[in-house]
């Protein structure tokens, strides 16, 4: 049997928690109970600081991804994600010196998302 | 001598007054194209050029920029002739003594790719790309080819679906390479038309 005081506590610790969490999910992008929202919200607050390192292109992969998912949905932003993270190895090789730029002291591929989509709605 | 400084002084406002307008919405039309409106910027220009005098240089200047930017926006590399345009008439020479740019065939590198995961990046000539496109989807496909072997049901339901979608990706990867890079080659050819016009300002 759960005394008053011990339920008393239990409901101010879930109100708290409540409380907290609506906060973090006005801060997101996506809700967190959609799977893209929580992908990339695990990515960029766990992941990617234990990877350590950062994105060698602009806008950083994760940004990328989510303006993908928000602009062409769950299929389509998916695939232009996965193709970022697939031609970033030959573009970083040098082949796109003339897309280069400087951000923030560092030398990073000027990659945008209307660069790789232009042909999804091309008449 | 003061009495004659403030007559030039008066006609050259008056000059640049009347000149104001037609470069302001070159200026403005050259801006909206750079940022994408390439529609808008053609309509601004057309417009501006249908209500300026016959033989008016900046009635010229737009209709040579609206043609050129609707060539861009339907990637042409042929451009309607219009005589007593010396615009045009530069571009036309310089379209003529230039290679045209090629595009790149999609099909093969869709063929490619769905035969063999990584081999349409690698048609491209991007090896690395190829590498990790192979990477993405191969050792699901294991996995898969595996689970099946073992009768594992739903198991193997499960990652012949992430099998698929990632093999699907690499070949939506292909194909967006591809056709980037046609666009990127034209755009690089039309930029050294746009320069060769001769005309002020640049679209980009």
């Amino acid at each position: 049997m759960v005394s008053l005081n011990n339920a008393f506590k239990l409901y101010v610790m879930m109100a708290l928690l409540s409380l907290g969490g609506a906060g973090v999910w006005q801060s997101m992008h996506f809700p967190i109970t959609a799977p893209q929202g929580f992908m990339i919200q695990f990515y960029q607050r766990v992941l990617g600081h234990l990877d350590g390192r950062s994105c060698s292109a602009y806008p950083v992969c994760s940004v990328y991804a989510r303006q993908a998912l928000v602009q062409h949905g769950w299929l389509w932003g998916s695939w232009l994600a996965m193709d970022r993270l697939i031609h970033e190895a030959d573009d970083l090789k040098g082949l796109q010196k003339r897309h280069m730029i400087v951000f923030e002291g560092e030398r990073r591929l000027y990659d945008p998302l209307s660069r790789n989509d232009f042909w999804l709605s091309k008449e | 001598m003061k009495s004659w400084l403030f007559v030039f002084l008066l006609l050259f406002s008056l000059q640049a007054q009347a000149v104001e307008p037609s470069s302001m919405v070159y200026k403005q039309s050259l801006l909206l194209a750079s940022e994408g409106k390439i529609d808008q910027s053609i309509i601004a220009l057309q417009a501006a050029s249908a209500v300026l005098p016959q033989g008016d240089i900046w009635r010229e200047r737009m209709i040579a920029a609206s043609l050129l930017l609707r060539m861009q926006k339907q990637q042409l590399t042929r451009l309607v002739p219009i005589k007593h345009n010396d615009y045009l008439k530069l571009v036309d020479a310089y379209r003529q003594a230039h290679a045209k740019p090629q595009a790149t065939q999609t099909w093969p590198v869709v063929l490619l790719a769905s035969i063999f995961p990584g081999a349409g990046h690698a048609w491209l000539g991007r090896w690395h790309d190829a590498g990790v496109a192979a990477l993405f989807v191969w050792p699901l496909l294991l996995l898969t080819l595996w689970a099946a072997r073992r009768k594992m049901g739903p198991v193997t339901v499960f990652f012949a679906l992430l099998t698929v979608w990632l093999w699907s990706g690499t070949i939506f990867s292909a194909i967006s390479l591809a056709e980037r890079g046609s666009f990127e080659v034209y755009m690089q050819w039309w930029q050294q038309l746009w320069q060769a016009s001769a005309l002020p300002g640049r679209p980009w």
